[in-house]
Parts: structure tokens; C-alpha cells; sequence
């Protein structure tokens, strides 16, 4: 017989349109007590838009919510978390300037006060016990919240979240932006959750991460209901192909097993340090090969690539690049030996937002397209046309402002400004980070591509399946030095790659 | 937000059209009305000398036209010199039947040159100008020549030899008047000596603004001629603010112990009340004695310990001289078929009686310096035994017993 | 499938909605100043848009229009130049001065002395970190005190030689103003400077990453504002038959005022064009001259202004706040 665990919360008919956009279509949802319900889809799937009418913060136009047993309709996030429903976000929620401790209790004064005034000591001897109950046990809850890092901020957030003791909690892509450490607090309190018989509404882009902590898991496409695997069903693949609703290729990463790529040296970095970060880091990128560089959030290789582009100037070392091994200095150093570089940080440092599509991947090709000082309107929208068609980037205009598109769209506009000049040395951050599976595909193909070009690529990335699947070498770093290296034809293992990371 | 933006836009032309209403004066409307005002005010009003024609002609009923001029002056907001020449010809377009157009804020040449452009194409008879750029003056002529407009000036001479040359033979040119001050220079240090200061200080402001100039030349000339010691020149530039004048008369007082008097060439917006304070705070009363030109804001302290012995003011008058000439002129009825150049008094104010005086009948509530019927004494259309010589006496007689002996007081 | 139906109707509403922001982006600064002229010209009767009017108006314009050609680069970067008026009367008396023993020195200098000034506020910004705004106006100040203090120390005013008078012509101005419009829009819409420029405000970062020599395309704006503003000075010089402490006085304000009622965003960016500069200049001159026209007192005038000014920026901000993430 099946176990008649208590439902926590019931939604049914839930509908939510923004000006013209269906976001939330008829859609139902069921969770009971002590399940761990992933919720997955696309960008524009629709995940976000309900789980936010369920944690109150958004409005439904229509449909039903039942929380534990009674009709819920709650008017804001408060009146949410009042009832017993706590939501956290993938951006920062806790607010500079205030100490650790004025963050958790934030618009909870009352449980600390004493007659109308705010006890100090209270606060902090309660967030004290709220952070070690969650494991986050060096956050001192007297500092000032702007002295720790974004991962220390998101399990403060957390602290404030729990300590309200909500019956669910829902966890809209908190993972993506931490470290292993960080995620591990999280899927720790998951248990904690679980073991109460309390309730987690988990939504990530990480299937694996969702296979490993959920129970079941839901699809949506096109803000409708699809599907929902539990248990074994509950496979990659499976959940792949749901989301994007139509046969996928029959491989995603590379299927070869070979490390390829020329003899030359396209690039190399010599004994670059840079303070405590970086450690007399050296290696070389062969033309046509596929470099993946991995390891913890903070093990320097994000410095690593803003140095290779010559964003940031080392304290000592050399970066060269190119047959006449030119020394990179500054970025348009890089630029002019026909590199291009992808930031992680695409909305703020890749992409002007507001200007078009074609703005965009044309700023760097203006000598090209230069005709005694002239650039004609039509030699630009032929070049931009070009990229368009050759990275299949989905588009009303090339006049449109990129911050219509969609994340996987923008990221190949910035993959298009560098393929409008040519670059053959290719530095990618992060590169689908966020992105939904169907334009996670499509940026691997491209590589694919590039590579049989014959251009030559540097990928950094925290994604330890991308890095598996398609790099012709992994070099592992570890606080700011190279702790491995390891080839493709050897069997790039995760276990191995963790190994070398921590 | 198209909407948003024709919203904004009706409600601003809404808003202009009714500003504009209130502030234009007689409309299209209201003019068979003025006209049997007008008749009423002919008969009612001494000489009602020229005929007066019963017609309901719009355009021009009787001798008095109605009039348009242009006001062209540094602001008409300051609440000081400005504000009152705007109240006070507001008051006698009233009574004479002309319609005003105040255009204030232009302190350089091209702003200037803007506003009277745009006053020419608004269609007015004339305009009442104070230049802030001598040698801009002929520019202004030459193109009141060419639209057929008049040109009168206040508080302001033409002082540039070939400037003056060009405007003197021009058309629209009718005159201008402005301040004695050579003489206003020398009427302070007379005071200052009848106070019983023999070492004076002079705080004077930077060479090249020709009123503190002129000023200053008259000052030093009365000094000259009495044979006064002078202490010290100190000379500041001419945005000086109220520290600025505290920090000298500081340093003055304390380099030269003997310094009994204080000159000051200009000295509004605080400048004065600085010195006064300063005297005030090293226990110099009685000691120490203040003239200056522009007024005190704070007149209780300056009189009342005896401190300040004559300030400047009343010069709003000139504005209204200047207008008179330039009225004559368009009702066809000009005062002289050459240039008029005149001098025009100052009031002083010289203790707590004359200054509260000043304060009562200069103030801008009642800008009555003269009444209505002196007013259009001043007008030949309304006075046809009006000569030149019987306006420059009345001009010449303005001052302070003047007005209250006229007002009755 | 009913899937794929829902996506293709909420992209072609996309599409649509799209389509209709863009011609209205176009559109909005032209809409303004028709608005505004045909409001005016029926409360004037008609006077407003008169031939001998609209020349007056026409030629009232020039100066700002050609200072504003070369402000529409700066600003283009979201740098607000404070600096222009001090620079004009700083640029006006040098070449005064210098231009007493020969008028034909005149030109050249002001366009000298503006290119150094720029320049200046230009290094403050690059290599003092300090941003324009604040760099402007102390090269403001201190233009405009240099100036004064120099003119007030000389016995005689500073006039315009005769041989220049002669081109104190309503030709000239509207002459000088036509070809930097011309060049002005060349080198905005088909060159690096302007769309390098106009990446710069919109994200400098982006810029930066994109290995994009970016202070070379800063500075080469800040010349190009110094060249248009030393003739905008000369023309200054010109229309008022010399120069004095006061000259210029309020320059950069009203500039300010006039992008902004020309639809340009002050952080600069995508949309800020050449177009939109000269319509806020064309909007302002007419303006000023509307008013008096119709018989404003100076004071309601000021209130009237900050009203278009304000209807100018929350147009202007609806559109910079359409374009939130989504």
C-alpha cells in the first residue's frame, strides 16, 4: 500500500499571463510530507513564475492553492512566509550594511525584543544557534554582512529562511551560483527537511544534482505541465528530453574519445602570478584543441583567464599568443592576435544590454569593415547577418535590444562578436552557465565546430560533466596553482577531477 | 506612453495659454471697455488737452495709444532692485495703458541680443533696456533701426567713445539715465566726514564694472579734494559674498588701528551687514562709522547703534525716467529730437527715522513714488505744456524729501 | 502540437510589440517638437511660425546647435560636460587678446584653447578616476576665473575686430551650423568614433572585455567636442561683438537641457543620436522665443520650462526602464 503521507501543498489550474506572454498555463502541482520535489524546464518554462505564486510574492490570475489542508492565497511573500512557506532566490537577498545578525532578523524584530527595544545580545546568541544549526559555523553574526562572500551570504540568507521553521521551503536555483561546500549545507538541510517530514520544492538547472537529492521531479515546457519522474525514472536523458520536448541528437557532448589537436603552440602562459591568487601557473593551448581548465569557485581560474586576455596585469609572468608569440598586455592586445574572450559575467561585462543585437557583435570589427574611414550600414548588417545564420541565434531583429533574447541566445551574440573578427584563440568562462539544455547543445556543437576549424579553445568552468564531455585536456587548478593535468584518451573520470580539486 | 507624453504636452499648452491670459493684459476683448476708461481718465484727469474722439476704433482711440514695451533687465525675481522696477512700471502701465513684457535672467551680450530679437518679433512699440555689455549697445540700436523700434536705457550710460558716436545717431535711439554716482560718491564721503572720520578705508570692487568705476572715481575724487587720509584700498572682485567683506574689514581694522570710517563702493547681498557686524563684535560703536552705496538687510542694526551713516537707494526711479522719455517718444510726442542723457538721484538713507520711511513708501507694495496724476504730468500726450526742461527738473528733483514732501508726509 | 502553437504566438506578439517600440523610439523627438510648434502657433496666431520669425529663431540656435554636435559624443559615453560655458569664455578671451594684432588668429585659437580645456576634463576622468560631472565643472570654475580675472585687470574692454564684424550675418551662423550638423551625423552613424562612443555609455565594461582601445575613442570624443566648441565660441564672439566675464554664462545648463528635451538619455548609450541633439536645440530656441511671443513673464517661464523638462525625462525614462531583464 502506499505510504499516506499528508499532502503539504496542492495546486491546481494556477494561470499567470504577462502583457501577451502565457507564462503559467493550467498548471497542477502536488507535494506531501517529507518529499523532495525537483522542478525543472527551460528558460520560459514557467518554473520560476509558479513557484513565486506559491511562495506569495507573486499574484496568480487564476487557479487554486490548498496549504496544508486549507485554501492558501497568500497577498505577498510575508504573508507566505507567515503561513509557512520560504522562498530563496537565485540573486543576493540580504542587504549591505547591516551586521549578520540584522540580516537574519530582518522584519522579525519582535522575537528579539524585550518591551518595544531590540535586544542586541538576543540577535546574536539566536542567530548564533540558527547558523549552527545549519552548519555555517565560522559566520560571526555580529560582523557586518558585507565582509563575506556571496556563498556566505546565500547561507545567511538560508539562516533567515529556516528560522521561522517553515513547513516547505523552495529553492529557486540557489545552487547554481555556489561552491560544492555550499552546496552541501544546502542538500544537508534538504535531509533535515525531509526527516521532519516537511516539504522542498527544489528548482536547478543541474540535473545531476537533481537526480542525487530529489525524490521525484516535474517537468514543465511552455508553462504547462509535462510530466513527473519519480524515483528510478528519474533519468538524465529522460529529463532532458522532456524539457525540450522533441528527440534530442543522439549525443550531447563529444562522442570521440581522443585527445586531438595540432602540434602548435598557439598560446602559452609562462609563471604568471598574480598576489595570492594565481601561483606560477604555465601551460599551453595547441591549435584546434579544446583546454578545459577546472577546479573550486575561488582556485584562481577565473583570474587565470582575465589575465590570459590581458584584463588584468599580473604581478609577474608572461602571457604570449600567437606565431610570433606576441606578449599580451593589454585587451586589445589579445584582440589584435585574433583572440576572443567570453566573460562569465555576461550581462555585465560581455553583452551592452541595452543596445542591438547588431551593435553588439559588430563592436569589434570596425577596422574590418572600415572603407576610408566609413562604415557602411549595409557591410555591417551583411557581417552580422553572417553570425546570425552561422551561430542560429533566435531573433525578431538584428535591431532588436539583446535583453530581449533568451540567455542562450545572448551568450552566442557574445560568441558572435568574436566570430565576426575571426578570433581563432577562443576563451570561454563559463560559458553556459544558466542556459537551458536545447542552447546548452547548441553551444557544444559549436565548439565542435570551432575545433574542426581548426580553432583553438580555452574552456573555464565549474560544470564538471561539460568539462568531461568535451575537453581534449583537463587542467585542474587548485589555490591558484595547477594541481593536474589530465588528457582525454586517459579517461577523464570525476572522481579523478575531485580529487585533484580539493 | 505615447499617451503620457500628449498628456504632459496638453497640460503644458493648457498652463501657457492660461498664463498667458493672465499675464498679457488686455486681450482683443477687453479693449472697448479701456476705451471708455481711457475717455473716463481724459476727462476726469487734469488737461484732458487733446480732443478726445468718441469713436470705438480699436486700434488708436484719442491721443494715448495703447502700448507694448519690452523690459529688458539683469532679473525681475531678485527681490531687490528688479523685482521693484518691475512692480513699479507694472503699477504705471496701469495708469498709462501699456502692456509690459518683462524678459529677465540675460547677464551677457548674446542673451541679450536674444531677448531683444525675440521682443522685435513680438511686435512691441519699444524697449526699456539696461545693458550689461557697453559695447553691445550700438548692435541693439541698429536693429531697433531696423524694425522701426525705440530704444530707451536704464541705469546705464553709453561710456565707449565710438559706440556712443554710432548710438547717438541712430533713430530708435531716444536716451537713457542713469545714476549719479560720481556725485552719489562724493555725497558718502561727506558724510562719512560729517560723521567725524578722518582715516578712511575704502572697500572697492575690481576695475571694468563701469557703475562701481564710476563710483569709485567720484569718491576719490571728493577725497582729493578734501584732502582725507585714506588707510587702505581694498579691492575685491565683484561676486564677493559677505565673508569675503569680513575677512578685509578684519584685516583692515587690525593693520590700521586708526581707521575710523568705512567706504564701501558696493555692497549687497550682505556685504554691508558683514562690515557692520564685524564693527559691532570689536566694540567700535561710535568709534567706527560706515557709508556705503546699496542697502543693508539688516537696517535695525545699522541705524539703531548708529553705525551706518548713509547707504544708497531709491534707484528704482530711474527705470521709471528712463520709461517716461521712451513713452513720449511712442505716443508721437517726444520730449526732444535729440538723445536724452540724464542723471538720476539716489535716495539716502542716513538713520532708523529715514529708513523706516524708506521701508513704508519705497517698498513694493506701494510703488507710488509718484502719483497718478504726476505721472501723466510727465506724459505730453496728457500734458501738453510738458518740455524737456520741466521733465529734467523733475527728474533732477528726485530724492528723499522729494517724495515724502509729494506724498504728503 | 499544442505546444508549439502557444510559443509561436507569443513570439509573434513579441515580434509585433517590437516592431511598434521601434517606430515610436523613432518617431518621439520629432512628435515633441511638432507638438509644440503647432500649440504655439496657434496661441500666437500664427506669429510664431512666421518666415521672419522662424529665421530668428533659426539663427538663435546655432550656437548651441554646433557646441551641442560635439557634446553629443561626451554624452554619448554618459559623461556630463559642465565645463562648456567656462571654456567658451575662456577660449573667447584668449583669442581676443591674442587676436588684437591679428584678426585671423582668432579661429585658430579658440578652437586651441577649447581642444585643451576638453582635453583637460578629459584626463581628469582617465587618469584621476574622477568622474566627468565633477572634472567638468572645476575646469568650469576655473576657466571662468582665469578669464575674469584677466579681463577685469585690463583697462579696456575686449571687442571684436572690424574686420570680423562683417560676418555677423545670419548666413554665417546657419552656415556653420548646417556642416557641423553634416559632419557631426557622418561621423556618429558610420564611423568608430560615434558607435564606439555610444558603447561606452551603454556598457563600458562590455567595451573594456571586448579589447576595444577604449580611452583612445574617449579622448578622441573630448577633441572633437573641443573643435566644435572653439567654433561655437567663435560664433559666440561674433554675435556678441566681443566678450566680457559673463560670457557664456549658463552654457553647459541649458545644454543639458536642451539633450534632454531632445530625447537623449544623460547616461548616454544606443540612442543617443545626432538628430536628437539638433531637434532639443531647434525645441529650445523656439521656446525661448514662443514665450516672449505670447507674452510670458520671465518667472512663469522658468516654471514652464522645468515642466517640459520634466515631461521630456519621464518619456525618456519609460523607455531606459522597458528595458529590465526579463
Amino acid at each position: 500500500m502506499k505510504d499516506e503521507k499528508e499532502v503539504i501543498v496542492s495546486v491546481k489550474g494556477m494561470n499567470k499571463t504577462f502583457v501577451s506572454t502565457r507564462a503559467v498555463v493550467d498548471m497542477h502541482l502536488e507535494i506531501r510530507q517529507g518529499e523532495v520535489r525537483g522542478l525543472i524546464g527551460e528558460n520560459g518554462s514557467g518554473k520560476s513564475t509558479l513557484s513565486s505564486m506559491i511562495a506569495g510574492s507573486l499574484n496568480p490570475d487564476s487557479g487554486e492553492m490548498w496549504f496544508l489542508g486549507k485554501i492558501y492565497s497568500p497577498k505577498s511573500s510575508v504573508e507566505g512566509q507567515n503561513a509557512g512557506i520560504a522562498m530563496m532566490i537565485q540573486e543576493a537577498g540580504t542587504i549591505n550594511g547591516l551586521s549578520v545578525a540584522e540580516n537574519i532578523f530582518m522584519g522579525n524584530h519582535g522575537e528579539v525584543s524585550t518591551a518595544g527595544f531590540v535586544s542586541k545580545r538576543k540577535m546574536i546568541n539566536q542567530s548564533r544557534k540558527i547558523l549552527e544549526l545549519i552548519g555555517a559555523t565560522e559566520v560571526m553574526p555580529e560582523k557586518i554582512i558585507d565582509e563575506y562572500s556571496f556563498e556566505d551570504r546565500k547561507l545567511i540568507e538560508i539562516a533567515k529562511a529556516l528560522h521561522g521553521n517553515p513547513e516547505m521551503l523552495i529553492l529557486d536555483e540557489t545552487t547554481t551560483a555556489l561552491s560544492q561546500r555550499g552546496r552541501d549545507i544546502i542538500y544537508k538541510i534538504i535531509e533535515k527537511m525531509k526527516t521532519e517530514r516537511k516539504a522542498v520544492l527544489f528548482i536547478s538547472h543541474d540535473l545531476e544534482e537533481l537526480r542525487k537529492v530529489c525524490d521525484s521531479v516535474t517537468i514543465m515546457r511552455d508553462g504547462e505541465y509535462v510530466s513527473t519522474l519519480k524515483g528510478k525514472d528519474i533519468r538524465i536523458d529522460t529529463m532532458r528530453q522532456l524539457m525540450v520536448g522533441r528527440e534530442l541528437k543522439e549525443h550531447y557532448y563529444r562522442t570521440d574519445q581522443k585527445a586531438q589537436y595540432g602540434d602548435e603552440v598557439v598560446l602559452s602562459v609562462e609563471n604568471v602570478s598574480l598576489d595570492s591568487r594565481l601561483q606560477e601557473v604555465s601551460l599551453e593551448l595547441h591549435k584546434g584543441e579544446i583546454l578545459g581548465i577546472g577546479g573550486l569557485t575561488n582556485c584562481g581560474m577565473h583570474d587565470l583567464g582575465k589575465v590570459i586576455y590581458g584584463l588584468t596585469k599580473p604581478d609577474s609572468g608572461e602571457v604570449r599568443a600567437g606565431k610570433k608569440r606576441k606578449l599580451i598586455k593589454h585587451a586589445y592586445d589579445a584582440t589584435a592576435c585574433n583572440m576572443g574572450y567570453i566573460p562569465k559575467d555576461r550581462e555585465k561585462e560581455g553583452l551592452m544590454t541595452t543596445s542591438s543585437v547588431s551593435d553588439n557583435i559588430v563592436i569589434m570589427s570596425y577596422e574590418k569593415l572600415k572603407r576610408k574611414m566609413l562604415i557602411s550600414r549595409k557591410s555591417e548588417r551583411g557581417l552580422v547577418n553572417e553570425q546570425v545564420k552561422k551561430l542560429r541565434i533566435k531573433l525578431a531583429s538584428i535591431n532588436q535590444a539583446v535583453v530581449y533574447l533568451s540567455g542562450g541566445n545572448k551568450q552566442k551574440v557574445v560568441i558572435g562578436k568574436w566570430t565576426a573578427n575571426d578570433a581563432q584563440i577562443i576563451l570561454m568562462d563559463c560559458p553556459t552557465r544558466g542556459i537551458d539544455i536545447g542552447a546548452k547543445s547548441a553551444i557544444y556543437d559549436l565548439m565542435e565546430e570551432f575545433k574542426k576549424e581548426g580553432r583553438s579553445m580555452i574552456m573555464i568552468s565549474e560544470e564538471l560533466s561539460e568539462l568531461i564531455g568535451m575537453a581534449d585536456r583537463v587542467i585542474i587548478m587548485k589555490d591558484g596553482r595547477i594541481s593536474a593535468t589530465l588528457m582525454r584518451d586517459e579517461g577523464l573520470e570525476e572522481q579523478k577531477l575531485i580529487k585533484s580539486m580539493i | 506612453m505615447k499617451k503620457k507624453f500628449l498628456a504632459t504636452l496638453t497640460a503644458t499648452a493648457m498652463l501657457v495659454s492660461m498664463l498667458a491670459g493672465c499675464s498679457s493684459g488686455a486681450s482683443e476683448t477687453e479693449t472697448p471697455t479701456q476705451i471708455t476708461e481711457k475717455t473716463e481718465q481724459q476727462t476726469v484727469g487734469e488737461n484732458a488737452g487733446a480732443a478726445v474722439e468718441e469713436n470705438t476704433d480699436i486700434e488708436v482711440s484719442g491721443e494715448a495709444k495703447k502700448l507694448d514695451v519690452g523690459v529688458v533687465i539683469w532679473s525681475v525675481d531678485d527681490g531687490g532692485l528688479g523685482f521693484s522696477v518691475k512692480k513699479q512700471l507694472e503699477h504705471v502701465g496701469e495708469i498709462l495703458n501699456v502692456n509690459f513684457i518683462f524678459k529677465g535672467g540675460s547677464v551677457d551680450a548674446e542673451s541679450q541680443i536674444k531677448d531683444v530679437e525675440n521682443l522685435i518679433a513680438a511686435g512691441v512699440d519699444g524697449i526699456l533696456l539696461c545693458p550689461m555689455v557697453d559695447t553691445t549697445i550700438d548692435k541693439f540700436t541698429s536693429m531697433c533701426d531696423a524694425a522701426g523700434v525705440k530704444l530707451s536705457l536704464m541705469f546705464r550710460s553709453v561710456m565707449d567713445e565710438d559706440v556712443r558716436n554710432i548710438v547717438l545717431a541712430s533713430e530708435s535711439f531716444v536716451g537713457d539715465v542713469c545714476e549719479a554716482e560720481e556725485d552719489a560718491g562724493a555725497d558718502l564721503v561727506d558724510a562719512l566726514v560729517e560723521a567725524g572720520a578722518q582715516n578712511l578705508a575704502l572697500m572697492y570692487c575690481e576695475p571694468g564694472n563701469s557703475v562701481t568705476d564710476r563710483r569709485q572715481a567720484g569718491i576719490n575724487a571728493r577725497i582729493e579734494e578734501l584732502g582725507i587720509n585714506v588707510v587702505s584700498t581694498y579691492t575685491m572682485p565683484a561676486g564677493t559674498l559677505s565673508a569675503g567683506f569680513t575677512e578685509g574689514a578684519n584685516s583692515i581694522l587690525t593693520t590700521y588701528p586708526e581707521c575710523d570710517g568705512f567706504l564701501l563702493s558696493f555692497g549687497s547681498d550682505g556685504g554691508i551687514d558683514a562690515v557692520i557686524q564685524l564693527v559691532l563684535s570689536k566694540n567700535l560703536l561710535g568709534k567706527v562709522h560706515v557709508a556705503s552705496f546699496d542697502t543693508v538687510q539688516d537696517t535695525k542694526t545699522a541705524f539703531e547703534n548708529e553705525i551706518l551713516v548713509a547707504e544708497t537707494c531709491g534707484s528704482q526711479a530711474d527705470a521709471l525716467f528712463a520709461f517716461m522719455m521712451l513713452y513720449n517718444e511712442l505716443q508721437g510726442t517726444p520730449l526732444s529730437d535729440k538723445p536724452i542723457e540724464l542723471l538720476s538721484n539716489y535716495v539716502y538713507v542716513k538713520n532708523t527715522e529715514q529708513a523706516a520711511k524708506y521701508d513704508e513708501y519705497w517698498s513694493y507694495e506701494n510703488y507710488q513714488l509718484y502719483s497718478e496724476e504726476e505721472i501723466k504730468n510727465m506724459a505730453k500726450v496728457y500734458n501738453s505744456d510738458l518740455t524737456l526742461e520741466k521733465f529734467k527738473e523733475i527728474v533732477a528733483a528726485y530724492g528723499y524729501e522729494d517724495v515724502l514732501n509729494r506724498l504728503g508726509l | 502540437m499544442n505546444e508549439n502553437k502557444n510559443t509561436m504566438e507569443v513570439k509573434s506578439i513579441k515580434m509585433k510589440e517590437f516592431r511598434h517600440n521601434e517606430m515610436i523610439q523613432k518617431l518621439l523627438p520629432f512628435l515633441g517638437l511638432i507638438i509644440v510648434v503647432t500649440i504655439f502657433s496657434v496661441i500666437t496666431k500664427g506669429q510664431a511660425i512666421a518666415l521672419s520669425n522662424i529665421t530668428i529663431v533659426l539663427v538663435q540656435s546655432c550656437i548651441y546647435m554646433v557646441a551641442a554636435m560635439g557634446v553629443t559624443f561626451t554624452i554619448s559615453q554618459g559623461n556630463m560636460d559642465m565645463s562648456l560655458g567656462g571654456i567658451i569664455v575662456a577660449s573667447c578671451m584668449a583669442a581676443g587678446i591674442l587676436g588684437e594684432s591679428s584678426p585671423w588668429v582668432i579661429l585658430p585659437i579658440c578652437i586651441i584653447v577649447s581642444i585643451i580645456c576638453e582635453l583637460i576634463v578629459a584626463v581628469i576622468h582617465i587618469y584621476l578616476n574622477i568622474p566627468t560631472i565633477i572634472g567638468s565643472f572645476i575646469v568650469m570654475y576655473l576657466a571662468r576665473g582665469i578669464a575674469s580675472t584677466i579681463m577685469l585687470n585690463r583697462s579696456a574692454n575686449i571687442v571684436l575686430p572690424n574686420a570680423l564684424k562683417t560676418l555677423d550675418h545670419n548666413y554665417f551662423y546657419c552656415f556653420i551650423a548646417m556642416m557641423a550638423i553634416i559632419v557631426s551625423y557622418i561621423l556618429s552613424e558610420y564611423t568608430q568614433l560615434g558607435k564606439i562612443n555610444r558603447a561606452i555609455g551603454a556598457n563600458q565594461s562590455a567595451v573594456e572585455t571586448s579589447g576595444v582601445p577604449m580611452n583612445k575613442y574617449k579622448i578622441l570624443a573630448f577633441i572633437y567636442s573641443g573643435i566644435t566648441l572653439g567654433i561655437a565660441s567663435f560664433m559666440m564672439f561674433i554675435r556678441s561683438v566681443g566678450v566680457t566675464a559673463k560670457t557664456g554664462m549658463g552654457f553647459e545648463t541649458n545644454t543639458i537641457l536642451i539633450l534632454v528635451i531632445g530625447g537623449i538619455s544623460l547616461t548616454g548609450g544606443s540612442n543617443v543620436r545626432v538628430i536628437k541633439a539638433v531637434i532639443g536645440c531647434l525645441l529650445f530656441a523656439f521656446l525661448d522665443n514662443a514665450l516672449i511671443l505670447v507674452g510670458v513673464n520671465s518667472t512663469e517661464v522658468g516654471l514652464i520650462k522645468g515642466i517640459i523638462f520634466l515631461a521630456a525625462v519621464a518619456v525618456g525614462f519609460d523607455r531606459k526602464s522597458m528595458t529590465h531583464i526579463v
